[in-house]
């Protein structure tokens, strides 16, 4: 079925309209100037951290010489005198040298634990931000249970096929806010 | 089909001071065209998210590369389309596998208006148009949204989109047909539609 000509020019109007009454969110002006920022700060990071330090350090240098200049006559020229050339004492010169090619190890490495400190990472879980008020949106989702596993949950159980039914409520921002699993009750015949 | 609200174009002076790290003179042309550049990435994606990535990617990569824009080849504004024109297919490409929830849901706010019922009308009619919109091909949205709902000339959408004229009057032409088609088959037979009519005599 075609669709007549003045519907869709009023479909195309109401979403002209629409569209004209969009604005950029207040918040992205905040985020475009903070990206302006970080972009310009690793040349001023450079400035601060390596042309001044070196512009102190010279300057430092240079007074240092020049008031030693002044406080301490300069010493005697020191006279080069040839020694004369004497024989290195026997316990350091080998009999013979003998140089061996390195053969790789297959012996696994085993680090000492009580070598060096191990790495520790740290995971911080933290709620996630957005006003108490913000609206959310409820999808339901059957996803494989190994896909909750990589993501560290372990609590919902998986059916026989290995499916997980899961409720997400999602914020504006199209970030997942919270989980939970679907239960399906059986009627009881 | 057309729209001619886009901002007049900053002069040269300002373009060159922002060219020079004016951050005060970038921060007004930013106000001129936030909305033009947000309007446009939400038309090309369809989700808020992404056109809020699109729209700050490409004032950073206007402030770092305007001293590089040549005012005497192309205008301002066909610059800057260029610029969230590219941005918004890389987005596009990268985000494929995925549907955006606005466009699913038409979450979109209504605002509040005179009469509730007619805006929620509207706000209906103009989910369906998105959802349609977004169901295009990227090549026949782009233009759809530069002429149709920008108000841009033909010339200046060939420019943006780096082809001909003539391509453009041909694009338009199938995508305008194509959205039609998703259209309808988006919004269903119209309520009357089902009402048979017949010829009486009287």
């Amino acid at each position: 079925m075609k669709m007549p000509d003045d519907r869709f020019a009023a479909a195309w109007e109401a979403f002209r309209e629409a569209d004209a009454a969009i604005q950029a969110p207040p918040h992205l002006e905040a985020a475009v100037f903070a990206s302006l920022d970080a972009s310009a700060r690793p040349r001023a990071r450079l400035l601060t951290r390596l042309y001044l330090p070196m512009a102190a350090a010279a300057a430092i240098a240079m007074a240092w010489a020049w008031f030693g200049a002044r406080s301490h006559p300069a010493p005697a020229p020191l006279e080069a005198r040839a020694l004369p050339p004497a024989p290195l004492p026997s316990a350091l010169v080998p009999d013979r040298v003998t140089v061996t090619a390195a053969r790789r190890r297959s012996v696994p490495t085993v680090v000492d634990p009580r070598a060096e400190d191990p790495p520790v990472v740290l995971m911080m879980f933290e709620p996630m931000p957005g006003p108490p008020t913000e609206p959310l949106q409820l999808v339901r989702l059957r996803v494989p249970g190994e896909a909750l596993l990589a993501l560290g949950v372990t609590l919902f159980e998986p059916d026989a096929a290995g499916m997980v039914d899961i409720d997400l409520l999602v914020g504006e921002d199209g970030l997942p806010k919270d989980m939970r699993k679907v239960r399906v009750q059986q009627e009881e015949q | 089909m057309s729209d001619s609200s886009r901002p007049a174009a900053p002069d040269r002076a300002r373009l060159s001071q922002a060219a020079a790290g004016d951050t005060e003179a970038f921060a007004e042309i930013y106000r001129q065209y936030q909305s033009v550049v947000y309007r446009f990435g939400y038309a090309m994606t369809g989700s808020e998210a992404a056109a809020d990535d699109i729209a700050q990617e490409t004032f950073v990569a206007l402030f770092r590369d305007l001293r590089r824009y040549d005012p005497d080849r192309a205008s301002f504004t066909t610059y800057l389309y260029g610029i969230v024109r590219n941005l918004s297919r890389e987005r596009i490409r990268r985000d494929r596998r995925f549907l955006p929830l606005d466009v699913l849901t038409g979450a979109r706010r209504v605002s509040a208006g005179v009469d509730p019922a007619k805006a929620l009308e509207g706000a209906q009619l103009a989910g369906q148009v998105r959802r349609a919109l977004h169901k295009l091909p990227t090549r026949y949205r782009e233009l759809i949204v530069l002429c149709d709902l920008h108000g841009m000339s033909y010339a200046d959408a060939a420019a943006v989109a780096e082809i001909t004229t003539s391509a453009v009057r041909s694009r338009l032409h199938r995508g305008r047909q194509l959205l039609r088609r998703h259209l309808e088959r988006i919004a269903g037979p119209h309520p009357l539609a089902a009402i048979r009519t017949e010829r009486c005599a009287i």
